[in-house]
This record gives structure tokens, C-alpha cells and sequence, in this order.
């Protein structure tokens, strides 16, 4: 009986241990969260900018401009290459909203000197104008593409390109470097899985890679860690660097016709198939009637010259495949050059433009859409803002000359949706560059 | 009357056949078997027909014949041989008669009287080496098997077996002729009066004689013997391998020959052994009758050993030894003795791997501090360094294995090596000295303690580094034994028991804590359905469970058992369908088949395992991991103790018949099923632990001055210790090169970890690209990801972390400078065991900053910064204030454990008196 009572008091035991409920699986680790693998890029309130281009040499100076709508600490590091030696470091402060600059040359005369700049706040932004010699100028960038796309190149006698790949991690970083030409798609076996040391940077020249291009389109795709890339072109004694893009169907130029120039729209399809693009333009006076429209071959580049150019020209660019471009002005005032713009926005921070001495600098701006805005235009500088209101009609571009000595940059803020280039000339020459969008509304 | 010699040499033969042929009881047929063209002349020149098969020579007997004489050509029979050999053998109604068998060349020397065997079918002659004929022998009687040199066999007999087995070699193949003779209900009996002499001129490989008898075995056992007899020889073979080297010789090679011929002629021995147990009229107990306990080999190995010691020393050196050495030959013959001595070699097999101190650094199976004092310290109301730290109570195996250490001169590898091999050692022997309680055989007793010590519970525990489940289990038997004994009579034996009682159940808390009320509870149990005198044993047991509750303070007064049991991931043990079925198995067969005492028995363990069960599926009622814990180890001790019952009805089993034998066959199955997955166990030589994995892992982590910390990512279950989560990714901070044990239980999260995790989500959010600086407050110079995750992608991008690919796990390097303990000048402090100090040990005043959770009791002149100290000193170190209340009770429970090691051996000392 004990027997028969034990075994049905172990049997009802290991039924309670047998039927006692699974708990829930623990969820995957990070379930919900999407983490990919971050590019390049960093938060608006505390962005990191690349600055892959800027030199401070004997003939040589690059004046660094800071820009921010919160009152910030933009921290700059200067990676040296020597190993084991410190990076150079420099803290500039901006008012909410403001601007600051420094010269390179009075933290580091080595000649190239790539850098980044954390910011505390933001939004921000950083331009890098290089002096002397020469005259070029560009916005750094906070975020990119894994393929970044530089259309606008070429190598035709006098002419010399090229590419920096700037890798201010402490990894090293791999990325393919390839090529399309007015000859089709390039050979360039040996910038297969090129490393770029960490924080360090390595420069490709183009012309002798390949000689004698008339266009040419280089991409650089990261394959390991992060690199940013910049191209620098020269034609004649002046030269102008610009960063690359990525592609899109929609590209404006608010200012792609400069005075004294030859100015073209270079079109970069790296696609296997032809591509139409359309070229509306716009002048101070309203847009043209009629647009122009052009067949791009698959992995070819396509040099659009800007017929008639007028001063206040501007370009919208339409396609039906992602495609990238640039503007190119080559001519007596000098060499220019700057990628197009994808991104519309009310805000746009551009600093690096000033009137200074010699220097006289020209803001951009189109409004392609087709109701009139209003526009702020406002000088940066240490003391704040101040600001001047402007009317742009529906589908016309305007064209601001800037004189404010004390100014490192200027804040353009809208009522609607516009896009913002600017121009600097000097006895260097002449440099053309994007402005700095803030809080992207729509696609152009 | 047929004479059969079996020959291969023409020289042997003739004088073999001539020895024959003067035989005065004459044989009407001669043949001779084997051997070639020579022999065959031989034969033809002594007229007797020649076969080249003993099939062959068995076909060609004379119907007339009653009797067949064997006879090896090696033999050289006297004149009265065979005569003796039909008279005696027929009055003593044999069917297989053998003579004595004398050395040829000196023939005062016995060779064999007839064998005993062991279970394992291996010859005992019972001779000493030399042994001279006294007639001392000279006595018809009953052996197991006798020679194959001369022997007589019934003719219906030998036409029935076939005679011998011609794939075994010689001896084996008598013996095999014996037993199965035997199984017919055969009477196999020595004749001395026969005496032949024998000429060893033959060389039989040891391999092929070992290969015979697993063969005979094979062929002549019941299925249920072969299950438990097969591992035990095979067991036993290399048990003998590893004694063998010390007497010189060599076994190995033999052992596995042996083994691997029979794998390879298994289908023609499963055929031989249809035809041999085909009208069997006995059962495996008739075979058992005139075997020897334990290993013929390994006696003989022992023997042998004795003698080379005796030959090493001068005669009466070992005068006073010589008793001890009787007694231990003694001890031999005792299967308790045999398979406790497989157990303890077990045991040291199970453990090799720990022996040198090398622990697997894996889950919960960290090496204790370097420092025994400051692990005391630490426990005795000092500060525990567990992730960022806390002031929280340590637990208490890290006292204990700190006295161990102590006692091992400060050997923290030796004290867990020691802890180990004598859990695993006492845990085999608890447990069978447990079951003896009740009269179970030494056998069953020795399998249930494999079976505790190395079973699927100590696998389970150990895959996660739960090296304490090893002791606790180990110290379960001896408390429930030391309670169930009969009381003595004696006041200090008494004093001495209850002191055992208390630290068997000490050492049982101190392992895992939640364990502590078993062995009352078991006992509690066995009261209330047990036989015998058992409500004092309840009221021992418990006495020594409150007795013992003050061996656990500090920690057993801090611990909060709600929490306690309900930390860590929910509880909830998966045996696996095959594990639940055998378990079933060895708790119902012997309920339904067992006599009262292994019934009950097994019912109790099946309570104990089915309640162990419950707890360790108890994440539905919100229990956690140390539950699951818990529970396992009543598991353990259940499973054990019903497998023992188990085993026991195998060795009761002539006593049951019908459906209960057959539920015996179902529960030994399953029990011999239990014992041999200990070799799972066994045969990594870790005692159950899964492979190191930390040992050497963040080697490189350590810092050429101070204290950094690694910030390791992975699954909770594969970090060492507890983790904290981060959105169910396991992580927490360790301090390289290894972590140790008493980092291995994070505290609740204090100020620091809340900030840490704050910084880790800051990361996680993607707004940070400075991750090394934000955690260099943290003293955190490494970042380590044990298992892949997406998470790597974001550290992959911070600007002041280097990804260092050479690593087998994903590691970074962060270059902001980390250092657990800084001073005011930027010079990292040094650890010495939970206080910091500075590396030159220069003196003067000095502000440190300390990256541990704040608590005032750090330093002198002590503020809080943000969540970590900022402590100014003037002595160059930095120590942490321990609590005074609990370190008095610290010192108690040292004091109490000192105490009731004094008293248990006073009753021992008594017991022995």
C-alpha cells in the first residue's frame, strides 16, 4: 500500500515538473532595433564633420569657417601620419545661431592637413577655403554614401585630377576606386581594394592613371571601415576641390553659369543602361520655356555645356535613372567646381563665404518652385546675426554679392523650399561650393 | 574411450602419443587434430587417424566411445592418467573431468588444479608462483573450468558442443568449454589423481587469451549480465592498463586487441553464443558459483606487485608490513574493495584535467583571488568587487574555498584542484556508504555514487561552469548518512556525529545556498515513508541544519530569499525526453519490482527527483536560476538514490520472478544506461566542467600599470558570471587577465552601473562617435564581443576605439586612457586584492579618483564624484572600511567551523578507540 501510495505521490510529482509551462523564448538580443552598419554620418545636434581637403603651405592657407544654430564647441583634430605623434587639436565657439573660422596654418603648416570637427550642438556645419595660390573651396561633409560619385573630372593636357581618401578612424579602411570616361568604363585593376591606413589619407592622380580624358567619372566605394573621399581638380593655376555624391534623378545648380567662364553640366551614369536627363534653366527673369534633353550611355560620363551662359544662370536637372553631377566653370577668373544639389530646405548654412579684401563672394540661390519666397539672408560672424530679406519670384534664381568683412559665413532661411550655392573670387582664382542644408524638407 | 590430441609440432606429438599409448587404461581411438604433413606422419606412424579440424575429429569418433580425452601435445600424461580420470570422473558423475596438471621439467611444481574465473571469464589457478605439489590438492572437486592440457569429456557432451572453440586460444578456450558444459548442467570436477605432466613449449599472445574469454563471456552470459559485466571488463582492462606500467608490463595494446577482435567477429560469436545457450538448463548464477569477487588480473597484477616489493627489501623488513599487506590482499577479494578502487580511479580520471590547479575558466567556473586572506576579507564584510562594486555580502563558497586555500598555502588552483577530486571521490563513496545504510551491495551503492558526482545533472551544471553543484552534491550523502546510522551510544560519538551532520550540511549551503535544507528535508522525507528508526534521524538532520545556519554568516543574515531565488534568467531545466525515460525507468522498476527497503528507496529518490524537478522548472512561478539550481542538485541526489535501488534489484534478482523481473531487467537497463553516460563525463577529465574559455582570452587586456577594466558583449549565458542586459544582450565588466570568482555575481545595480548602462544606450542610439571616452570614467580600456552582434558596427565607428582583428572574439582597444584606481597626477593605482595602491608605494598626500559605485567607507578624507569616489590619501593606499557587525559574525562562523572540526574528530577519535 505504501508502495502503491509513494509511486502515485512520485507520478503526480514529476506530472506537476512535466506539465510546468516552457517560459517565453528571451526575444533576440537587440530584437527591434535596426542597427545597421553606420556610414558616415553623425547626429544633427552633435555632428562630426570631414574635412578631407585643406592645406596650409608656404603659398598656401586654408581658412576653416565653422557655422552653427545653437551656441557650440566645434573641437577640430588634425591627424598626423607620424606614428605615434599626437594629433593636432583646435576649439573654435559659436553663438546660437553663429560662426567662427581659423586659419590652418596657425595650428599646423605641414601642407595637407585633412581634419574633423565635433560639434557639442548643432546643427552645424564647416567649410574649407584654401587661399594663395590658388583658390578653392567646399563644404565638409557629416554624411555619405558607401559610393561616392565625382563626376565633373578630367585630364586633358594641363589638366590634373585628383582623388583624396581621407580615413580619420582608427581603422583601416578598404574602398575600390572605379572609373567611367568619355571611352566607356576604365580599367583601374590596381585601385581594387586600395587600404587607406587609419587616420591617415592617401591621394590617387588621375593623370597619369589615365591621360588624356575628356570627362571622367570616378566612384569610390567603401568596401572596410569608413573613408571620406574629396577630388581636386586644376585646370590651368587655379583649382577647386569638391566632395563627391551620391546619385538621384533630381539635381539643382543654383549656379552654374559664372562670368568669363566655359561652364558644363557634367552627367555621371554608372548604370548599364542609357539614361535621359532633361536640363531646365533659370535666370533672374523666370525659367526657360522649353528644356533640353539628352541621352546618356550606360557607364559614361556626359559633358553638357551651358550654352549662352548667362551670369545669373541656374539649372535643374531632371532624369529617369539615379544619376550624379557636377558643374564645371574653367575661364580666366579661374577653376570651379562643385557637385549639384539633391536636397532642398528652408535653412541653409553657408560658411566659408565672406567678401574679404580682394575676395568678393556670391550667394546662390534658386527657387524652382513655382510660388515666390521669401529669403533671409543673414551674416555669420562672431557678434551674431544680421539679417537682409529678399523676395525670389517663382522659378528664377538670385544672385547675392556678399560684403560683410566680418562675416564667416552666412544663414539663408526661407519660407519655402529653396537650394543654395555660393562663389567666391579672389586674385587665387574662383571657387564654387554647395551651402550646408538644414533639416532636408523635400526632394527637389 | 576416443583420445583426441590436438597438435601442431611432430617433435611435441610423438612424445606426447608415446606418452599415450602407455597409458594403462588403453583407448580404443586415436586421433590426432592439426598441424601439418609432419604431424600427420607422426600420427599415421603411432596408427591414429589424423583430422585437420576438431569439428572434423569430433565427426570421426567412434560410436562406441563414452568418453573423449582430450589431450594438447604439450602433454605427457603418467601411465594411470586417464584411468584415474574415468574412474574418479565417473564417480563423481562429472561431465568434464581434468587432471592435475605438473611443470614438466621440475614436476614438484603445480600448474594447474583446476580454474575459478571471474566474472569477466579471466583464470584464478589459486596458485602461488612456485607453488610445489604437497598434495594438497588432492581432492575431487567442483571448479569452474579446468585445463585444456588434459581433459575428459563426455562423448553425447561433446557431440552437443562441438567441442572446443578453435577461434580461442587454449586456456580460454577451456574455460569457454567449461561454462558452457555448465550451462547444459554439466558437473565439470578436478581429478588430482590424474596427473599430467606439461612441457610449455607454446607461447599464446596475452591478447588472444583476453580476447577469448570477453568472447566466452559473450557467448555464455544472460543479456542482463552482459550489460553490466561488459563495461565492467572493459572497464577493468583499463584499470589494468594504467597499474600495469608500475609492475613493468604493459597491458594496453592487449586490452584493446582484445576488444577490437571481438568487435570485428561479433556476428560469429553472436552465432556461437545462439548455439551455446541453446538448451541451457541453467541459469548465469551457476556460472557464478565457483567464481572469484573482483578482477582476476588485477589481483594478480596486486600480487605481483607484493612480490616485487618483497624481493626488493631484505627478509623482515617487511615483517610489520607483511599484516598490512594480508589485509590489503584481503580487501582485495572484497568486490567493495575492487569497485571502490575503479571509483577512486574514476574519480582521478574524471578530474585529470583539474589536478594541476588548470580549472576551466568558463560560465561560473572562475579561479578563486589570488589572496585567500583578501578573499576572507572580501566575504567578512568587505568589499565586494563584482562588476563596479558594492558592499554587498559575497557568497559563501567563496569563504570556503578560501580556507581551503588557506590551508594549501594560498594555492587558489590547489584549493579548487583539492575541492574537486574529493567532492568527486566523497561523493561516490558518500553515496554507497549512504545505500549501505539500508544493506545495498557496494555495486549498486559505488553506481549511484557515479551517477551523482558524474551523472546528467553534474553535465548539466558543469556546461555552465557551475562547478559548486559538485560539492553540494558530494556532501548530500554524507549528511543524510550520518543522520539515517543508528545513533552510537557513546557521548562522543554522538558530539562527533551531529558535528558531521552540521558540516556536511555547511559545506552543502556554502556550495549553493538554496541546497542548504536538503539533506533535512531528504531525511524529513525518508521519516515519513521509510522503514526502521528514522523520526531521530529527522530531528539529527534538522539539528544539524540549524547548527549549520550560522556557518553561512554573514551572508545567510543579508541574503533575502525572495530575491535570492528569483534572480537571474527564469528557472527551467530541459532533461531531454531520453534522460525523463530513464529516469522513469529507475525509479518505477524497482518500486514495482524491489523488495520493501529498495522500493521505498526508490520511491524516496524518485520524490527527491521529481521534487527537484519542479523547482527546476519553477520560471512559470517567477523562480530564477539559483532555484533551477537548487532543484538540480535534488535532482541529482533523487536519480542517484533511485538508481542504486535500481541496481540493487540486478543484484536481488534471484530473489524476484515473472512481471517483476521483468521490470527489473527494464530498471537495471536503464540504471547500467545511467552509469555508463558518466563517461561523458569521465572522458573529458574536467569533473563535468564545459572547456576554458576565459583562461587566456583577455590575456591581452592587462594593463602595464593599474587596473583597467573589459566591457564584454555577448549571450548572458556565456559571459562569465551574471550579466547585466541591454536589450537582451548580455553585458558587464570584468578585470583581466581572468576574472575571478568573487566577481562572478553581479550586486544590484548601483549608481555606477546605472550610469553605465546609460552610456552603453547612448551608444546604442547611434549619438555617439567618442565611445572610449565615454567609458574611460568606467576605467574601461577594452570593449570585447563574445558573440557576433550588430552592436559591433556602432563601435566599429567611434573615433577613439581601435577594432583589433588578431582575436578570435571581436575586441577594441579604447584609447582614451582607463584606469580603474587614478590619482590627481594621472598615475594609475595598482590593485592588491581589494584595495588600491600606488605603484611606487610613494607616500604623500594625494587625491585618487575611484571608478567603483560610491560608498563612503572608502579611504580617509572620502567625496562622492558623480557616481564613483574621489578619496584623498596621504598613506598611498586605499582601502575599503569592512563592516564591522559582519565581520564579527564572519569570525563566528570561522570560530564554529573550527569547533565542529573538532568535533567530529573527536568522534572519530572516540569511534576508532
Amino acid at each position: 500500500m505504501r508502495r502503491l501510495i509513494l509511486a502515485v505521490v512520485v507520478a503526480a510529482a514529476a506530472t506537476v515538473a512535466a506539465v510546468l509551462p516552457q517560459p517565453e523564448p528571451a526575444a533576440e538580443p537587440l530584437a527591434g532595433r535596426i542597427i545597421d552598419r553606420p556610414g558616415l554620418e553623425s547626429p544633427d545636434a552633435a555632428a562630426i564633420w570631414y574635412c578631407p581637403w585643406a592645406q596650409a603651405t608656404a603659398t598656401r592657407d586654408s581658412f576653416i569657417a565653422v557655422a552653427s544654430l545653437e551656441e557650440s564647441t566645434a573641437a577640430f583634430t588634425f591627424p598626423v601620419t607620424i606614428p605615434g605623434e599626437p594629433a593636432d587639436t583646435a576649439e573654435l565657439q559659436t553663438l546660437a545661431p553663429g560662426g567662427a573660422a581659423l586659419d590652418l596654418s596657425t595650428i599646423a603648416q605641414r601642407g595637407d592637413s585633412p581634419s574633423f570637427a565635433e560639434f557639442t550642438n548643432g546643427p552645424s556645419s564647416v567649410a574649407v577655403t584654401v587661399r594663395g595660390e590658388v583658390l578653392a573651396a567646399d563644404t565638409c561633409v557629416a554624411s555619405g554614401p558607401d559610393t561616392w560619385v565625382f563626376p565633373g573630372g578630367s585630364t586633358l593636357a594641363g589638366e590634373e585630377l585628383t582623388l583624396r581618401l581621407f580615413n580619420p578612424f582608427p581603422e583601416t579602411a578598404r574602398v575600390t576606386v572605379t572609373a567611367v570616361s568619355d571611352i566607356g568604363a576604365e580599367a583601374l585593376g590596381e585601385l581594387r581594394l586600395v587600404s587607406v591606413g587609419s587616420r591617415s589619407w592617401r591621394d590617387v592622380s588621375f593623370e597619369e592613371l589615365l591621360r588624356q580624358r575628356a570627362d571622367l567619372a570616378v566612384s569610390v566605394t567603401v568596401e572596410d571601415g569608413l573613408v571620406v573621399p574629396a577630388m581636386v581638380f586644376r585646370a590651368g593655376d587655379d583649382e577647386d576641390w569638391w566632395s563627391g555624391t551620391a546619385l538621384s534623378t533630381v539635381w539643382e545648380f543654383p549656379a552654374a553659369g559664372l562670368a568669363d567662364a566655359e561652364t558644363a553640366i557634367v552627367v555621371a551614369n554608372p548604370g548599364p543602361s542609357e539614361v535621359q536627363v532633361s536640363l531646365l534653366s533659370y535666370t533672374e527673369a523666370g525659367p526657360e520655356i522649353e528644356p533640353t534633353t539628352f541621352t546618356v550611355p550606360p557607364e559614361s560620363p556626359l559633358r553638357i555645356p551651358v550654352e549662352g551662359a548667362a551670369e545669373h544662370r541656374a539649372v535643374r536637372l531632371s532624369s529617369d535613372a539615379p544619376v550624379a553631377a557636377a558643374v564645371v566653370s574653367v575661364g580666366e577668373p579661374g577653376t570651379a567646381i562643385t557637385s549639384g544639389l539633391s536636397t532642398q530646405a528652408r535653412t541653409w548654412m553657408v560658411p566659408g563665404l565672406r567678401g574679404a579684401g580682394l575676395e568678393s563672394g556670391t550667394l546662390w540661390i534658386l527657387n524652382s518652385s513655382e510660388e515666390p519666397t521669401t529669403v533671409t539672408v543673414s551674416a555669420l560672424s562672431g557678434a551674431g546675426l544680421v539679417g537682409e530679406r529678399i523676395t525670389i519670384d517663382p522659378g528664377s534664381q538670385r544672385r547675392v554679392d556678399v560684403d560683410d568683412p566680418d562675416a564667416v559665413g552666412y544663414l539663408v532661411q526661407a519660407a519655402d523650399p529653396i537650394t543654395v550655392s555660393w562663389s567666391i573670387t579672389g586674385p587665387g582664382g574662383r571657387a564654387l561650393s554647395v551651402g550646408a542644408p538644414v533639416s532636408t524638407e523635400t526632394t527637389p | 574411450m576416443s583420445t583426441i590430441v590436438v597438435a601442431s609440432e611432430a617433435d611435441a606429438l610423438r612424445d606426447c602419443l608415446a606418452a599415450v599409448r602407455r597409458q594403462v587404461y588403453g583407448s580404443r581411438q586415436l586421433v590426432v587434430v592439426g598441424g601439418d604433413d609432419a604431424v600427420r606422419k607422426v600420427a599415421g606412424e603411432y596408427e591414429a587417424l589424423w583430422r585437420s579440424s576438431f569439428a572434423g575429429a569430433v565427426d570421426a569418433l567412434a560410436p562406441e566411445a563414452e568418453h573423449v580425452w582430450i589431450v594438447r601435445e604439450q602433454a605427457r600424461p603418467l601411465p594411470d592418467a586417464l584411468g584415474s580420470l574415468v574412474v574418479d570422473g565417473a564417480r563423481a558423475d562429472a561431465s568434464i573431468a581434468g587432471s592435475k596438471i605438473l611443470d614438466d621439467e621440475d614436476p614438484d611444481h603445480l600448474v594447474s588444479v583446476g580454474f575459478a574465473t571471474d566474472v569477466f571469464a579471466a583464470p584464478f589457478t589459486g596458485l602461488e608462483a612456485d607453488e610445489l605439489d604437497q598434495e594438497q590438492y588432492d581432492v575431487i572437486r567442483d571448479v569452474a573450468a579446468v585445463s585444456g592440457i588434459s581433459m575428459l569429456v563426455r562423448r553425447d557432451l561433446m557431440l552437443g558442443l562441438r567441442g572446443p572453440d578453435p577461434a580461442m586460444a587454449p586456456t580460454s578456450a577451456a574455460i569457454d568449454l567449461c561454462q558452457r558444459a555448465r550451462l547444459r548442467g554439466g558437473r565439470v570436477v578436478i581429478v588430482p589423481s590424474s596427473e599430467v605432466r606439461y612441457r610449455a613449449t607454446d607461447r599464446v599472445p596475452e591478447w588472444r587469451e583476453r580476447a577469448g574469454e570477453i568472447r566466452a563471456m559473450l557467448k555464455a552470459y544472460s543479456p542482463i549480465t552482459l550489460l553490466w559485466a561488459l563495461p565492467l571488463a572493459l572497464l577493468s582492462g583499463l584499470a589494468e592498463s594504467l597499474i600495469a606500467p608500475l609492475v613493468g608490463r604493459w597491458k594496453l595494446f592487449s586490452v584493446l586487441s582484445a576488444w577490437l577482435w571481438n568487435l570485428a567477429t561479433l556476428p560469429a560469436s553472436i552465432a556461437a553464443r545462439l548455439r551455446a545457450r541453446r538448451g541451457r538448463v541453467v541459469g548465469d548464477e551457476e556460472l557464478f558459483r565457483y567464481q572469484v569477487n573482483g578482477s582476476a588480473r588485477l589481483r594478480l597484477l596486486y600480487d605481483e606487485g607484493l612480490e616485487r616489493l618483497r624481493t626488493r627489501f631484505p627478509e623482515g623488513v617487511l615483517a610489520g608490513f607483511s599484516g598490512a599487506v594480508e589485509a590489503g590482499q584481503e580487501r582485495l577479494r572484497r568486490p567493495a574493495f575492487v569497485f571502490g578502487l575503479v571509483a577512486v580511479v574514476l574519480g582521478l580520471v574524471a578530474t585529470r584535467g583539474i589536478w594541476g590547479g588548470a580549472m576551466p575558466v568558463v560560465g561560473f567556473s572562475l579561479p578563486p583571488p589570488e589572496s585567500s586572506v583578501e578573499a576572507l576579507g572580501a566575504y567578512a564584510g568587505g568589499w565586494n568587487p563584482a562588476g563596479l562594486g558594492s558592499p554587498e555580502v559575497l557568497r559563501p563558497s567563496i569563504a570556503g574555498v578560501a580556507v581551503v586555500q588557506r590551508l594549501l598555502f594560498d594555492n587558489p588552483g590547489a584549493a579548487m584542484a583539492a575541492i574537486v577530486v574529493l567532492s568527486f571521490i566523497a561523493g561516490i563513496f558518500g553515496m554507497a556508504r549512504l545505500l549501505r545504510v539500508w544493506g545495498l551491495d557496494p555495486v549498486a551503492g559505488y553506481g549511484a555514487g557515479l551517477v551523482l558526482v558524474a551523472g546528467p545533472i553534474v553535465a548539466d551544471t558543469g556546461a555552465d561552469g557551475h562547478w559548486v553543484v559538485l560539492p553540494a552534491l558530494a556532501a548530500v550523502p554524507w549528511a543524510i548518512a550520518a543522520a539515517v546510522r543508528p545513533f552510537p551510544e557513546d557521548l562522543l560519538r554522538r558530539i562527533g556525529r551531529i558535528a558531521v551532520i552540521t558540516l556536511a550540511t555547511g559545506v552543502v549551503g556554502a556550495a549553493v545556498p538554496g541546497a542548504v535544507a536538503l539533506p533535512v528535508a531528504m531525511v524529513v522525507v525518508w521519516a515519513a515513508l521509510g522503514t526502521g528508526e528514522r523520526w531521530w534521524a529527522a530531528i539529527r538532520a534538522l539539528s544539524g541544519l540549524l547548527l549549520a545556519l550560522p556557518l553561512l554568516m554573514p551572508w545567510i543574515l543579508y541574503a533575502r530569499a525572495a530575491d535570492f531565488f528569483a534572480e537571474g534568467p527564469g528557472a527551467f531545466w530541459d532533461p531531454g525526453w531520453l534522460l525523463a525515460g530513464l529516469a522513469v525507468a529507475v525509479v518505477a522498476a524497482p518500486l514495482l519490482a524491489g523488495d520493501r527497503t529498495v522500493a521505498l528507496l526508490a520511491g524516496w529518490g524518485g520524490l527527491a527527483a521529481a521534487g527537484g524537478a519542479v523547482l527546476a522548472r519553477s520560471a512559470d512561478l517567477g523562480l530564477g536560476r539559483e532555484a533551477e539550481l537548487t532543484g538540480l542538485v535534488v535532482v541529482g541526489v533523487g536519480l542517484a538514490l533511485a538508481t542504486g535501488a535500481a541496481l540493487e534489484v540486478g543484484v536481488r534478482r534471484s530473489t524476484i520472478g515473472g512481471l517483476r523481473l521483468g521490470a527489473g531487467i527494464v530498471g537495471v537497463t536503464a540504471a547500467v544506461l545511467l552509469v555508463l553516460s558518466t563517461a561523458l563525463v569521465v572522458a573529458p577529465g574536467r569533473a563535468g566542467l564545459a572547456g576554458d574559455e576565459f583562461g587566456e582570452t583577455l590575456a591581452f587586456a592587462v594593463p602595464e600599470d593599474g587596473v583597467t577594466r573589459v566591457l564584454v558583449f555577448g549571450d548572458a549565458e556565456r559571459i562569465p558570471g551574471t550579466a547585466y542586459d541591454l536589450e537582451g544582450l548580455g553585458y558587464r565588466v570584468v578585470e583581466p587577465p581572468v576574472p575571478r570568482s568573487w566577481e562572478a555575481y553581479l550586486a544590484e545595480p548601483r549608481l555606477g552601473d546605472v550610469a553605465l548602462e546609460a552610456a552603453l544606450v547612448e551608444i546604442l542610439d547611434g549619438d555617439v562617435r567618442r565611445a572610449g571616452e565615454l567609458l574611460s570614467p568606467f576605467g574601461i580600456g577594452w570593449i570585447v564581443f563574445l558573440d557576433e552582434s550588430p552592436m559591433e558596427a556602432l563601435y566599429e565607428t567611434q573615433l577613439d576605439l581601435v577594432p583589433l582583428r588578431s582575436f578570435d572574439v571581436a575586441v577594441f582597444r579604447n584609447e582614451v586612457v582607463a584606469a580603474v584606481a587614478v590619482d590627481g597626477e594621472g598615475i594609475a593605482w595598482s590593485r592588491d586584492g581589494t584595495a588600491f595602491e600606488h605603484p611606487a608605494e610613494v607616500r604623500g598626500r594625494r587625491e585618487v579618483l575611484l571608478a567603483v559605485n560610491g560608498d563612503e567607507r572608502w579611504g580617509g578624507t572620502w567625496s562622492q564624484s558623480d557616481w564613483a569616489n574621489r578619496v584623498t590619501t596621504s598613506t598611498g593606499r586605499v582601502d575599503f572600511e569592512p563592516d564591522g557587525d559582519r565581520r564579527a559574525m564572519a569570525a563566528v562562523a570561522g570560530a564554529w567551523l573550527l569547533v565542529l572540526v573538532l568535533m567530529a574528530g573527536a568522534g572519530a577519535w572516540a569511534g576508532r578507540r
